[in-house]
């Protein structure tokens, strides 16, 4: 009764939009019918679509929480473990404060630490970017200066300056490193490395 | 459905951002991001010999030792 009191409303207002004056049109039932229907349909449709938009606002905001929790404590087996390398490190300076003769015993110490945290990154997929003598790679290296060596292959890394690491195959820090190049002068008119031939 | 996405291309870092229901979110690079910059990543376009084209992180770190293949603001 409500719907179809609602849809005449609406084909009314129709036939006054385009005309600017009331106009009755005369259909079939069965048209009206199916007029109808089809209205009550779109209205079902439209409330459908915002529940469905409530209900993704809503899951997106419980994930980005989620996600935030995550990030807050994805660490703590991690920093669990790091916890022994803290309590090793405050345990040898605490021995070292007391007798600081045997400096060899020290450094062996020191070692076995710095040993456990290496096994402990490697337990957690990080791995150190072997750079030293390999050429210049930017995916996983960065230049940060060049010295001349007319020995070795253009662009090798002669010397690394910061580590380079890789957690489960990711660069996490790239290897600063110092690269070696062929010539002398570095002028943009000497062909230095092959990129500046029509220059050249 | 189509994306719309916006581009962002800066003097000193780039992002793009793809519209997901009514907000944008950053796209990360595959790269990974600039180094204070977030998401976005630096604005570096660079030419290897072999042909290959460097964007982005890798761009910048070779910029230095191939400053003459590299496009850059500097």
């Amino acid at each position: 009764m409500n719907k179809n009191s609602h849809s005449e409303k609406d084909k009314d207002s129709q036939a006054q939009d385009q005309d600017g004056k009331k106009e009755t049109v005369v259909i079939l039932k069965e048209e009206f019918d199916r007029l109808t229907a089809e209205a009550q349909k779109a209205k079902e449709y439209w409330d459908r679509l915002l529940r469905q938009q409530a209900d993704f606002d809503n899951t997106r905001k419980r994930l980005d929480k989620e996600k935030q929790d995550f990030v807050k404590f994805a660490n703590e087996e991690l920093i669990f473990e790091l916890l022994t390398v803290l309590d090793d490190l405050e345990r040898t300076v605490e021995l070292a404060q007391e007798k600081h003769e045997d400096l060899s015993a020290f450094l062996k110490g020191v070692e076995m630490i710095l040993a456990h945290l290496y096994d402990l990154l490697k337990k957690f997929g990080v791995k150190p970017i072997d750079a030293q003598g390999k050429i210049f790679d930017p995916h996983f290296h960065e230049a940060l200066m060049q010295v001349e060596n007319k020995d070795l292959p253009e662009h090798t890394v002669v010397e690394e300056l910061q580590k380079g690491y890789l957690l489960n195959d990711r660069v996490i820090r790239t290897t600063k490193a110092k690269v070696s190049k062929k010539t002398v002068d570095d002028f943009p008119s000497t062909n230095a490395d092959g990129d500046m031939e029509k220059e050249a | 459905m189509a994306k719309v996405i916006g581009i962002d291309l800066g003097t000193s870092n780039s992002a793009a951002a793809v519209m997901e229901g009514d907000r944008p979110v950053i796209i990360p690079s595959a790269e990974g991001a600039g180094v204070a910059s977030g998401k976005a990543f630096p604005s570096f376009v660079a030419f290897t010999k072999d042909g290959q084209k460097l964007v982005g992180e890798p761009a910048r770190r070779q910029a230095s030792i191939k400053a003459q293949s590299t496009i850059f603001s500097p």
